[in-house]
């Protein structure tokens, strides 16, 4: 029956096979049984909990520890609203702030890239309330802002191509 | 005045019984996972499978509310933290009230 552990995501595997395996062994086999693991599974998989193990040790920046200590399973209320707020700001603010480029620069491509990148942007801002939650400030900044960065440049690009084409 | 929390047992869904069981068999000691099950069996009647056992231990885990205790085999025990205490505690008290709550109406009905 422990073969249904393979279900199961593999850090998940590393974290709890073992114990799961040692209860299996004093289980007996049933349908209820097989539903329960199966339903695990997908519940490990849709929510992977956030244990002490699978915190990025410290200077470990590889871009896989990055994404398991982000790979949160639910957020507090406070976070979502949180992150909301930074949302429907941001969605505002970029726009106005393109717009207020827009009739402080003559070359209207910096203007344009930054309300054609507004949403994406937007998102990033507010994932730094929710998803990136666990990272100290400094982290969450320096994500932030290079996110950003690399999110304007792209549709900087993408804007002066339009404008070539 | 900080109110005292359950440390987000409610969010925990269909886990939150299990978790709230798990905390209960803690609270009499240390355990690893088949103690825990034969335990919850014995208090609350119903023996959870591991897919659940180990859905709400790692949910309690991470928000700190149990810990691991080393090991040389490979069923890892776990014990409450002052954290998980608190929760329990919290939690204990409000089912209380509402026992209370349903008891007193159920003697005037």
């Amino acid at each position: 029956m422990s073969w249904l552990l393979r279900l199961y995501p593999s850090a998940w595997r590393r974290r709890y096979g073992d114990e799961m395996a040692a209860l299996l062994a004093g289980e007996r086999r049933s349908p209820r049984l097989v539903l329960d693991l199966v339903a695990g599974a997908i519940d490990a998989r849709l929510n992977p909990q956030l244990t002490p193990g699978s915190v990025p040790e410290e200077g470990d920046t590889s871009m896989r520890s990055l994404l398991v200590s982000c790979h949160r399973s639910s957020f507090t209320h406070a976070e979502m609203r949180a992150s909301a707020l930074w949302m429907i700001g941001a969605a505002a603010g970029l726009p106005t702030l393109a717009m207020v480029l827009r009739t402080l620069l003559d070359d209207r491509t910096l203007s344009d890239a930054l309300l054609y990148g507004s949403f994406p942007m937007a998102l990033i801002l507010a994932s730094q309330a929710s998803l990136l939650r666990p990272y100290s400030r400094a982290a969450r900044i320096v994500i932030v802002v290079a996110a950003l960065s690399v999110t304007y440049l792209f549709f900087v690009g993408i804007t002066l191509l339009s404008e070539i084409i | 005045m900080k109110r005292p929390s359950s440390q987000g047992l409610d969010e925990f869904g269909r886990f939150t019984e299990p978790a709230v069981l798990i905390l209960i068999s803690l609270a009499g000691g240390p355990k690893h996972g088949y103690a825990i099950t034969a335990d919850i069996e014995r208090v609350a009647g119903f023996r959870p499978g591991p897919g659940t056992l180990y859905g709400a231990i790692a949910r309690l885990e991470s928000r700190g509310l149990i810990e691991p205790l080393p090991s040389d085999d490979r069923r890892n025990p776990y014990r409450l933290t002052p954290l998980g205490r608190e929760a329990l505690s919290v939690r204990l008290a409000a089912l209380e009230a509402v026992t209370r709550a349903g008891q007193r109406r159920l003697a005037r009905a």
